[in-house]
């Protein structure tokens, strides 16, 4: 087993890798750069703007930039010396021009030479040593950011995946049972019609319902505004939580309850089954303790899939709901080119969701004796 | 959202053994057609989505000479018109643009995303999978590195980032989502390739010679009708929902070009002005998209063996 | 005798204040509920007014920190001893560049510490190092040098007498120095990592102190004990709480439940349900000029080739001329096509107000007789003939036939680009399109990711592009210079990015700058001469300003907003608790 985690993560490596490059590639097709944006005010000077490019080293290729994102610029620029200011450097500029109040490169009139200054060394380890960067925008170290907001998405996601899980297989097992009859049909078609309605709408529409126009729900947010700086504990809170999750479980529930419902009427067809049954066990019995516990056994495979599905919910479920999770940084991010930002929750979701297979797999290989993991 | 489907897309093709076992045969095939046929919701379901396909290839003709009406043209004096009035048959929206007009047109974009855009990645998921699947070895791991590398980034996060590059049009939307939505149909397609590769009659007509497509073409693609056709309606549901959330981030499909999604999208913060803004684009999306989930049930249900009757 | 009148003046506003504290003297601080806005948006990325360049976090900082110069609500105008500022004075010296602050002495940081002028000296040494990663080049430029002479004197030597100098200071903060020199030191550069920008244990001088932030949900300040400014002899509101709402929809549901006290800025969509339920006495309203203006730049030079609009010694460049809007007749005729109530109707929802040029109908510098172009349509059609471009193949497009910088039978097409995502972007220029093609123009609009936009707007590669922007409070007229003279004009990261360049503008800007004694009425004319240059050559389409719309639950009594300062009396709002 031990052997088998190891080899599975040593295989995610390249993944890993096919990521970043993908997404830093990407992102830096996008047009503009973040002291465009973050500079968009008239009050700011050509020369400021340009500068600024320079600080945030903006002005690198990208073969360069990815480079010093991954593996840092400590070794790309650094002071030999020791007196603070770089002496050597490979990749990149030793030196940057001096500017003009226009921004551009400040000339020599004598001997007509660009004007410079020495630049300091380097200081990024690069996201291999930990370090994920600055995020322009916010000002702080990006994984802090990323930090900062993820317990209001684990506590969402998590109640999310419980609710769907439970009520998925709740439903499930009732419509096996109850195959054919109302119950199955109305709970297939409800989880269908659920699932057919925009996330955004459907969220918008039982805030106005619940929120504005019955009242008895809160209007988004996570927990009572107050002047403290915590949110109570999570059991004093549920009613927040309600119409988020309910969104956000809409597929879940749908899909785990025709999984659900499918193995078990596949599993009750066995030949143990009829076994059993000319055997004179009762109906009850039968249904509960060899059909579902089989049938549940295929659902640990769901669990990888699923957290890729809250992440990507998230984004729209935690604007509609002013959630303050890691989903609204993604949608905000990219629009104010903050690259760290943009990078560290790719980074978050890639390895949530490379994870959350091999947890499936795991779970799976736990669940199931037939199942050796090689 | 495009991801509730989106898991049960990803489930239906990754090959579960329902579908494995599908292995058409002519007369199954035929079975399942009569099956369709007589399950009156999958009918009600495919007569909608046919109409209604219909009407959105048609729509520039209908307002341009039935109604009479430019869909973009703003006549601010008529703004929130409710339906029925002034000539409205719908309505009209915050500028005054007749709103079924709109919605007619929406429907072509919108349906047209989610038909172009899954066909394409379907197409390229084909491709690339029986390409994988025929000839293993290091082309496969490649294939399997670069699949897994966009499956662990959600998909949404991808349309997201992207956007900023694009400003999405509904012809770049397609683009996009055909070269990032294939890797489901990939896998199913790979699988099956692999297991039909190693089918006696394929051995033997290698053996007598026949080239890597025309075993493709002939033998394997005949057996994945029905899988790609569920795929198929179920990508298009994905795709409508998809298109949606990324107008409600402001990302979408940018105006004047109507779609279903950002006509929603924008309604929403007038519902107070015109409720009916809200209801016809959220019919049409929940209607499109559940008929498209019953024809895929549908479908399914038709070829499952253990099901014939 | 002036001196008499001064002293008159503070014993007559005493006695005015000590009637209105007697009575209500019995007023604890904090009694009156917190005050919950909504920040519809993102966080504050920090509260230090060094490195702070984004609104939001601005809109904390001056909750808990006083301006350096305060700005009067009443007056909409710099004022030595204005509420909310640390300056109750100053003196100009004869060299014009020497000027002596004289500090307010009641002030104190929330840990006792006095605010002093040395408090201000350490925010000058730290922005003028050059070093922080949000250089401030206006105050950079024109500071020589301070020097702190007592604790309540500064002296601020500028590099050359001009009119604007006091402008220049408007980013400048009192910053606890006592503090900030043992958390900060003299590493400016590497100030943003640090934590306690997110945590500032000490903050004062203003109606509330710092307490808590939350990321992703919201900002906390308590009211200040010890802030003698308060009109009621204490800060009565309990804390003021800036609570993230990332959808519209839901920040106004959430007001009209009661869950927020106060939003600065209705939605459109929501203002004429709000103001009637105001009317019938459900909310408090308040409407007033918004300090943003909407407009569609116009790209003058040739789009193709983008170039400076000087070289390095400050001769004007070629830049060739855009095909269409390279004639201002071309562009007037936009103007005149214009049909702004229908605007307003259909995208404004009647809140617009038409600009004729850069200066709102509030600015101190607006001049009499500025007139917004009128509508009509013959006149922008007998324009249109006249610059040469006429339908002649009868498609209802003109084509140049004779006209100045376009090819023969060019058709007069423009793509107008707009940020994407914006409802009443894209219902304005959705109207205007109508409007113009009437005309005979044929437009194509493109809704745009904003940092796509921005990146093609710097690059002067566009012909229109319509966005909106904020004019500076008080309104600093100078701001021309950075947008509509040639110096400006620079590729990439310059705004004049239209590439206008009028001499007559020009030498206006710089006259009314650097006006000797900078008599008040002399500049107003001076820049009014300008404004009417702008409103007549058209570098930019000034669309609408619209109001905004302010709205404040019942329960709180003492709201009274102004123009010059929604806020000015926050510490008086009193909250019946529920």
């Amino acid at each position: 087993m031990v052997k088998y985690i190891i080899r599975r993560l040593l295989q995610s490596i390249p993944i890993f890798f096919g990521i970043t490059l993908i997404s830093y590639w990407l992102m830096s097709l996008a047009p503009g750069g973040p002291v465009e944006i973050l500079a968009f005010n008239n009050r700011m000077k050509p020369r400021e703007r340009e500068e600024l490019k320079y600080i945030l080293g903006v002005n690198d290729s990208l073969p360069v930039q990815y480079l010093r994102w991954l593996l840092g610029d400590d070794w790309m620029r650094w002071d030999r010396d020791g007196d603070g200011l770089a002496d050597s450097a490979v990749l990149v500029d030793l030196y940057a021009p001096l500017l003009s109040e226009a921004g551009k490169p400040l000339v020599d009139e004598a001997t007509g030479e660009v004007l410079i200054r020495p630049l300091p060394p380097g200081t990024a380890r690069g996201i291999i040593r930990g370090d994920f960067g600055s995020s322009i925008y916010y000002k702080r170290a990006a994984i802090d950011v990323l930090v900062e907001r993820l317990p209001a998405t684990v506590e969402l996601g998590m109640t999310s995946l419980l609710v769907g899980l439970i009520l998925g297989v709740a439903i499930g097992i009732l419509a096996a049972v109850n195959h054919g009859g109302w119950f199955d049909q109305s709970s297939r078609i409800g989880a269908v019609i659920v699932n057919s309605i925009p996330n955004f709408g459907l969220g918008l529409l039982m805030l106005l319902v619940f929120g504005s126009i019955l009242g008895i729900l809160p209007l988004g947010g996570r927990c009572k505004t107050t002047l403290s700086d915590t949110c109570p504990p999570i059991q004093e809170r549920l009613e927040y939580l309600i119409l988020p999750t309910i969104v956000l479980a809409a597929g879940g529930v749908a899909g785990y309850s025709r999984f659900m419902r499918a193995s078990m009427l596949d599993v009750v067809s066995q030949d143990y089954i009829r076994t059993a049954r000319s055997k004179g066990l009762s109906e009850r019995l039968i249904w509960l303790r060899h059909g579902m516990r089989n049938a549940l056994i295929p659902i640990a495979t769901f669990l990888g899939p699923s957290i890729t599905f809250l992440l990507s919910g998230a984004a729209v479920t935690e604007s509609v709901f002013s959630w303050p999770g890691v989903g609204r940084l993604l949608v905000q991010a990219p629009g104010r080119r903050d690259y760290t930002v943009v990078m560290i929750v790719v980074v978050y979701a890639a390895i949530a969701n490379i994870l959350g297979y091999l947890l499936s797999d795991m779970l799976y290989a736990l669940i199931d004796p037939r199942i050796r993991l090689e | 959202m495009g991801e509730p489907s989106a898991m049960t897309y990803r489930r239906i093709n990754s090959g579960d053994k329902d579908h494995q076992t599908i292995i058409a045969s002519e007369s199954l095939t035929r079975k399942a057609l009569r099956s369709i046929w007589r399950d009156k919701l999958t009918m009600i379901a495919l007569t909608f989505i046919l109409a209604l396909t219909l009407v959105a290839v048609l729509a520039p003709f209908i307002t341009d000479y039935v109604m009479r009406v430019d869909p973009n043209e703003p006549t601010t004096a008529d703004k929130f018109t409710p339906p029925l009035q002034k000539g409205y048959l719908l309505g009209a929206d915050d500028i005054g643009r007749d709103q079924l007009a709109r919605l007619l047109h929406a429907s072509g974009v919108s349906m047209g995303i989610g038909f172009f855009g899954a066909a394409f990645s379907l197409f390229v998921g084909m491709i690339f999978g029986m390409i994988s699947g025929y000839f293993g070895g290091l082309v496969d791991d490649f294939f399997n590195w670069v699949v897994t590398t966009i499956d662990s980034i959600p998909f949404l996060f991808l349309l997201i980032l992207i956007s900023s590059i694009l400003s999405f049009s509904a012809e770049s939307l397609i683009i996009t989502v055909g070269l990032l939505g294939w890797t489901g149909t990939y896998r199913l397609i790979r699988g099956q390739t692999f297991s039909v590769r190693a089918k006696e009659y394929v051995i033997a007509a290698r053996a007598l010679g026949a080239s890597p497509w025309r075993i493709i073409f002939a033998h394997i693609l005949p057996n994945l009708i029905s899988v790609t056709v569920i795929s198929l309606a179920l990508g298009i549901a994905g795709l409508i929902l998809a298109e949606s959330a990324l107008s409600y981030l402001g990302l979408g499909v940018q105006p004047p070009q109507a779609t279903w999604g950002n006509m929603l999208t924008k309604s929403i913060q007038y519902f107070r002005h015109g409720p009916h803004l809200i209801i016809f684009p959220i019919l049409l999306i929940s209607a499109t998209v559940l008929c498209l989930y019953i024809i895929g049930d549908g479908i399914r249900d038709a070829f499952d063996p253990t099901l014939q009757r | 005798m002036n001196r008499l009148i001064r002293i008159a003046t503070i014993v007559a506003l005493l006695v005015f204040t000590a009637t209105l504290i007697v009575p209500i003297a019995a007023q604890d601080m904090g009694s009156g509920g917190p005050i919950i806005e909504p920040n519809f948006g993102d966080d504050p990325t920090t509260f230090n007014p060094i490195i702070a360049n984004d609104g939001t976090s601005y809109d904390v900082i001056n909750r808990m920190f006083p301006d350096f110069i305060g700005v009067d609500s009443a007056t909409i105008a710099y004022m030595g001893g204005a509420k909310g500022g640390l300056v109750s004075s100053w003196d100009i010296a004869e060299d014009g560049v020497t000027y002596t602050f004289h500090l307010r002495d009641d002030l104190a940081w929330s840990d006792g510490v006095p605010i002093t002028a040395g408090d201000v000296a350490w925010f000058l040494e730290a922005t003028l190092s050059g070093e922080t990663t949000s250089p401030r080049q206006q105050l950079q430029d024109s500071v020589a040098s301070f020097e702190v002479v007592d604790d309540h004197t500064l002296i601020i030597v500028f590099n050359e007498a001009n009119c604007t100098l006091i402008d220049t200071l408007n980013p400048v903060y009192p910053v606890p120095a006592h503090i900030f020199e043992e958390v900060y030191g003299d590493d400016y550069a590497g100030m943003d990592e640090n934590d306690y920008n997110l945590n500032p244990t000490v903050s004062g001088g203003e109606a509330f102190v710092f307490s808590n932030f939350r990321p992703g949900e919201q900002t906390t300040l308590l009211a200040n004990a010890d802030y003698p400014e308060a009109e009621l002899g204490a800060v009565i509101p309990q804390g003021w709480v800036y609570k993230v709402v990332t959808d519209q929809v839901v920040q106004m549901e959430q007001f009209f439940v009661g869950e927020l006290t106060f939003v600065d800025s209705v939605p459109q969509a929501n203002r004429d349900d709000v103001k009637a339920r105001g009317a019938a006495g459900e909310f408090q309203t308040f409407e007033t000029p918004a300090a943003t203006i909407r407009f569609l730049s116009l790209n003058i030079a040739d789009p193709s080739n983008p170039q400076d609009g000087l070289d390095e010694d400050g001769n004007p460049i070629d830049q060739g001329r855009h095909p269409i809007l390279g004639d201002v007749r071309v562009r007037q005729a936009l103007n005149y096509g214009m049909n702004f109530d229908e605007v307003n109707e259909g995208a404004f929802f009647g809140t617009g107000v038409p600009v004729a040029s850069h200066v709102r109908p509030t600015d101190w510098s607006f001049p009499a007789g500025l007139e917004p172009y009128p509508f009509d349509a013959e006149k922008a059609m007998s324009l249109l003939d006249e610059a040469g471009f006429a339908d002649s193949d009868g498609d209802g497009v003109r084509e140049c036939s004779g006209c100045m910088h376009a090819e023969e039978g060019a058709p007069l097409a423009l793509t107008v680009k707009t940020n994407a995502g914006n409802t009443s972007q894209e219902a304005l220029y959705t109207i205007l399109q109508d409007q113009w093609n009437e005309l005979g123009f044929d437009i194509t609009l493109e809704f745009v990711e904003f940092g796509t936009l921005v990146s093609e707007f710097t690059a002067q590669t566009y012909d229109a592009i319509g966005v909106f922007w904020g004019l500076a409070t008080p309104a600093n007229p100078n701001g021309i210079a950075d947008i509509f003279l040639p110096g400006a004009d620079v590729v990439g990261s310059g705004y004049n990015t239209q590439s206008f360049n009028n001499p007559r503008l020009n030498e206006l800007i710089e006259d009314a700058r650097n006006l000797p004694g900078c008599d008040l009425e002399t500049r107003k004319a001076m820049y009014g001469e300008a404004y009417q240059i702008l409103r007549d050559e058209s570098p930019w389409i000034w669309i609408s300003t619209s109001n905004v719309l302010l709205a404040a639950q019942t329960s709180v009594e003492n709201w009274a907003p102004r123009a010059g300062g929604a806020r000015w009396n926050i510490d008086a709002w009193t909250i019946a608790e529920s």
